[in-house]
């Protein structure tokens, strides 16, 4: 075969290849919605959270998802092994940062108020990009660094006997806790995926703050039991769902509550 | 041609071989754009491999680039699962192997260059969507995003594999290497 045929059909492979491959994207897609054959509904949040102890559904355990484990123990007063318990809240809306030209930009608020908080609670970010669905987490320790922290005076709980450990893969299905109630367990509207194939991504594009002007987030290590913060986006990839992890470090008493509210901010 | 005898490669090639490995591990690991789009290191990465394999214009010169690159990375990786990279950089470098003997080692060309480095990647592309689907990776949650990942590693492969093309003729143009193989 001469040279010039032989580019020919080198190039027509490849875009085969790439055509199949779109191809396989849309099945995969039309497999994943509901078995009706109907679109698959989205995760339902609304826009006022309340939560209660038996909503800690992990733990206790010592690390949050990653590529390979976040430590939860970044306070200087806490020890490496200290174990927390965690509850994941789907939020109603996604915060944008990147380019205005293609999305409307925005932050989101969050007002929280913890009533019985026993010991510290901690809130991380996590959420998943739409193509590829890689997720995304809030960094805590190092440049860019952001995490929110709550200490409350109640006396702590007997146990949490709903909650169990997460596996520690870097891709994990876990339950939100404001979606339960929708349907059977094992619905898809009630879990998400968290999935980091490589270590040292996915850090950089959510932050928690107090100011949304600060984009890059920051730390605040002695927050009122009352108030509110803004979840903020920096980088060019959308989210297709932001998660909120809450975690306590004690089993929380019955009359534990936790009210969230969320609303998008039109960010600058 | 070799002599009977005589080693594969020589020690010149074996050099530049080995150098391009280095070089492709330290594509991969220190250099990073912002641009958020799956397989956009392959713009770096497919360069010293078409470049090694356009000095050497040996049947297993990538081969060996995607040894020695992949031994690095996988002792040396940041990646969760960089362990196994070797098999990554390995199919990269048999793949464009594979194009060099098909087009009889013109990695001058420009379109030989795109294809090389195109097909690299998408190959290297299959094979770390095998290593996720075999260490439990659902291959729905796969298949989602292999699309777009397609395209992306066509386009970034392909166009760091024209840069070396281009490099390559440059090179010849210049002397600095032969067009028959002589160096």
């Amino acid at each position: 075969m001469e040279f010039k045929k032989r580019l020919i059909t080198a190039f027509a492979l490849l875009i085969l290849f790439a055509v199949i491959s779109i191809g396989l994207q849309i099945y995969a897609e039309g497999e994943t919605m509901s078995a009706t054959g109907e679109a698959a509904p989205s995760p339902l949040a609304q826009s006022v959270i309340n939560l209660t102890a038996a909503d800690f559904l992990y733990g206790p355990q010592a690390w949050r998802p990653y590529a390979v484990p976040l430590s939860l123990n970044t306070l200087p007063e806490t020890t490496e092994d200290h174990e927390w318990y965690l509850c994941f809240v789907l939020l109603n809306d996604t915060p944008y940062g990147g380019n205005p030209a293609l999305f409307k930009r925005q932050v989101i608020s969050v007002n929280y108020t913890f009533e019985n908080l026993a010991g510290t609670a901690a809130f991380y970010l996590y959420g998943s990009t739409i193509l590829p669905p890689t997720s995304r987490t809030s960094r805590q320790e190092g440049y860019g660094s952001s995490g929110y922290i709550v200490t409350g005076t109640a006396p702590a709980g007997d146990a949490m006997p709903q909650a169990a450990p997460l596996e520690r893969i870097n891709l994990v299905s876990v339950r939100v806790a404001n979606t339960r109630g929708l349907g059977p367990d094992d619905i898809a509207a009630g879990t998400i995926e968290l999935w980091f194939p490589n270590e040292g991504s996915g850090q950089d594009a959510l932050h928690i703050t107090t100011n949304p002007e600060y984009r890059k987030g920051e730390i605040v290590a002695d927050a009122p039991s009352s108030g509110r913060f803004y979840v903020t986006h920096t980088g060019g990839s959308r989210l297709s769902l932001i998660c909120l992890l809450v975690a306590v470090d004690r089993p929380q008493p019955e009359d534990f509550s936790l009210r969230l509210e969320t609303h998008p901010v039109e960010a600058t | 041609m070799t002599t009977p005898g005589r080693a594969y490669f020589t020690l010149y090639e074996t050099a530049v071989l080995s150098l391009c490995g280095a070089l492709v591990f330290l594509a991969k690991a220190f250099i990073n754009l912002s641009l958020h789009l799956p397989g956009h290191s392959y713009l770096f990465v497919a360069i010293p491999f078409v470049v090694g394999c356009g000095v050497v214009r040996k049947a297993g010169a990538g081969t060996y680039i995607g040894l020695i690159g992949g031994l690095l990375a996988s002792f040396f990786g940041f990646e969760a699962l960089h362990l196994l990279d070797v098999f990554k950089y390995l199919a990269m470098g048999i793949t464009i192997d594979i194009v060099g003997v098909t087009f009889s080692h013109r990695f001058d060309h420009p379109a030989v260059g795109f294809i090389a480095g195109a097909a690299g990647s998408l190959v290297k592309m299959v094979v770390n969507y095998a290593v996720h689907y075999l260490l439990g990776v659902p291959a729905t949650f796969i298949l989602i995003g292999i699309g777009l990942t397609s395209v992306t590693h066509l386009i970034f492969g392909g166009t760091g594999g024209l840069i070396a093309a281009l490099i390559i003729a440059r090179l010849i143009r210049a002397g600095v290497i032969g067009d028959d193989n002589t160096t």
